[in-house]
């Protein structure tokens, strides 16, 4: 019960995180019961007349190969935030990884992750993601989840390990070494609880930076061609000029669920911000 | 100038091992694709449109990536034939050389991207800065917060939504190009008004996603300086407000903004290649857009290069001046 009222102070305390991870739950439920109300087969070419305005049997419409408009926001939304969800769950692991050892350990290892980290933050990630989503027509995924987050392990690895050096030197962890706790154990039963903060808010914005170049890849055409997912849906809109042919039923949904994804990514990402850096927390003029 | 020779060594040696990751990358991964990238090139190329001249593009494809010679020697002639920015020819428009297409679409990228980025650094480090400044009337930060927000959505999505309002609904700018169908391009008053017409929209799209970010950016550096001691000090000697807040506080507070400045110049190129496919302007980043739809292979990789090495080189820029900006940077020791 304590634990619960503790709970609901916190999400009232940082309205930027509750209202964004509301928005996100919203878009998860939305992809996880869509199903319930509306059948695959409504993805199947031709299942409901070709660029029919919205009607009661299709209430978004359907699009130039007659696919119900809805159905592919529903079964799309979820392949969107699962290409993110990857992204950042990898991109995360390595950085948690290599920023602890590289923070911890120092010397030479310390010295490569700093200098592959610089090198990889240097190339543009859209750049190599068009090279290799060129050639692989048709990846899956996985595949994409994983590529996108070669690009992104390099800023979380950054930021644990700026937060191990300086938590290294902190009295607690000195006082674990001089107490005789292996190596390993400082880094599990020490740093790692004072570093989630740091960690959770590193796996926000790398999801948001995945989903961002996942989104960017898919409307220039590029990534998981076999299942539909709501930019993929959007660059169909930009191929058929669909703006100029007034065929608003095929761009506005994938738009406006962009959008509000991007917004429930964003206020998340800021709430876990102020979490991790309590400074910036109601930073205006008083 | 607080920069050893052995730091300005280091610096330029890794803007050579990032040109080099990057042609390795070109490299290596169309020999990784299973099967013959040139019998898929020409197949796709034979479902779009007839080829006639299959021979003469096997052949150039061939001398490209140089398939007769063994591996490193394709590998060392790949290397120095990006080092010297020879791509070899597009696929799309057969006989052009990559870098003549990509040096014609330069200026038209570069014009439109280089004024917005400018544009909204400007304006942003200023309004973020005001928008935690105690001087700032309150009526005023209320009016500025709501920008911030425009740092979630993404530029391409504001750019749908404009062009949907102001070209479609409203009808009270162009839809797209860079100039009325059929107008002359010259350098009269009514052709460049006409162009400049067009840019308004991408200009504004892309303007405002990027003046959140510069406003949270400052913001929290502002939030910083505020509690310095030089600004007491300044308060004290009974300086005026608007001395204080431009030459002390912000002044202070956006040399990280400046950083970000020149990495996001660098950025210009790869940052806003779905702005020029929207508004369909004959950039950098359309022309990638339709060299993908035609897997114009040569073309994607010559443009992507140049992506990496802009980059790249802004980096490298700031790097060298950095210490002269910021006195208290010094690279003469390690």
């Amino acid at each position: 019960m304590t634990r619960l009222n503790h709970i609901v102070r916190f999400l009232a305390s940082n309205w930027k995180l509750t209202a964004g991870l509301t928005i996100l739950l919203a878009l998860i439920l939305f992809g996880a019961l869509g199903p319930v109300l509306i059948s695959e087969e409504q993805l199947q070419l031709g299942a409901g007349g070709f660029t029919k305005p919205p009607t009661a049997d299709h209430p978004l419409g359907t699009d130039t190969s007659g696919r119900d408009m809805l159905a592919l926001m529903v079964y799309g939304t979820p392949v969107t935030l699962k290409i993110g969800l990857i992204a950042g769950l990898v991109a995360t692991l390595a950085g948690v990884f290599l920023g602890i050892a590289s923070g911890y350990l120092g010397g030479w290892f310390d010295e490569l992750v700093r200098s592959a980290a610089d090198v990889m933050m240097t190339i543009p990630a859209i750049a190599v993601l068009v090279v290799i989503s060129s050639f692989t027509r048709d990846m899956s995924i996985e595949l994409m989840g994983s590529i996108i987050a070669l690009f992104a392990w390099p800023y979380t690895t950054r930021a644990i390990r700026a937060q191990t050096l300086s938590m290294r030197e902190h009295g607690f962890v000195r006082m674990a070494k001089i107490s005789g706790q292996s190596d390993l154990e400082v880094i599990l039963k020490e740093l790692m609880p004072n570093l989630l903060p740091y960690i959770a808010a590193g796996f926000v914005s790398a999801v948001s930076s995945g989903v961002l170049a996942s989104v960017t890849l898919q409307l220039l055409g590029l990534g998981p061609l076999s299942k539909p997912s709501v930019a993929l849906v959007l660059n169909l809109a930009f191929n058929y000029a669909a703006l100029l042919r007034e065929l608003w039923w095929m761009w506005m949904p994938p738009t406006v669920i962009l959008i509000i994804l991007f917004i429930g990514l964003f206020l998340t990402s800021m709430g876990m911000d102020e979490i991790a850096n309590p400074r910036l927390k109601g930073a205006r003029a008083k | 100038m607080g920069l050893s020779v052995g730091y300005v060594i280091r610096r330029i040696a890794m803007f050579l091992v990032v040109i080099w990751v990057a042609a390795t990358i070109n490299f290596i991964i169309p020999r990784l694709v299973p099967g013959d990238p040139i019998q898929t090139m020409l197949a796709h190329m034979a479902q779009t449109e007839r080829i006639e001249n299959a021979a003469a593009i096997t052949q150039e494809l061939r001398a490209t990536y140089g398939l007769d010679a063994p591996i490193q020697e394709q590998y060392a002639r790949y290397i120095l034939n990006s080092f010297r920015f020879d791509f070899g020819l597009s696929l799309n428009q057969f006989p052009t050389k990559v870098g003549d297409l990509v040096l014609r679409a330069m200026p038209w990228t570069i014009g439109l991207l280089a004024t917005t980025t400018l544009l909204s650094f400007g304006l942003g480090t200023l309004m973020g800065a005001l928008l935690v400044w105690r001087g700032t009337p309150r009526w005023a930060q209320v009016m500025l917060t709501p920008f911030t927000f425009f740092a979630a959505v993404p530029y391409f999505l504001l750019a749908v939504v404009f062009l949907y309002l102001f070209a479609y609904v409203w009808k009270i700018l162009p839809t797209g190009g860079v100039a009325t169908a059929g107008a002359k391009a010259e350098w009269t008053l009514a052709y460049v008004g006409d162009v400049l017409q067009h840019f308004i929209l991408p200009a504004a799209a892309m303007a405002l996603a990027g003046l959140g970010n510069w406003m949270l950016g400052i913001r929290g550096m502002m939030v910083t300086t505020i509690g310095a001691d030089y600004l007491n000090l300044a308060y004290a000697k009974g300086l005026t407000d608007r001395r204080i807040f431009f030459r002390y506080a912000l002044r202070n507070a956006m040399l990280p903004q400046v950083t970000s400045l020149v990495i996001a110049l660098g950025h210009i190129v790869s940052g806003a290649i779905l702005i020029e496919v929207i508004f369909t302007l004959p950039g950098i980043g359309n022309l990638l857009y339709r060299s993908i739809g035609f897997l114009d292979y040569p073309m994607i990789q010559g443009i992507t290069f140049v992506l990496v090495v802009s980059v790249a080189f802004s980096v490298l820029l700031l790097d060298l001046f950095y210490p002269r900006l910021d006195p208290r940077i010094t690279y003469t020791r390690k």
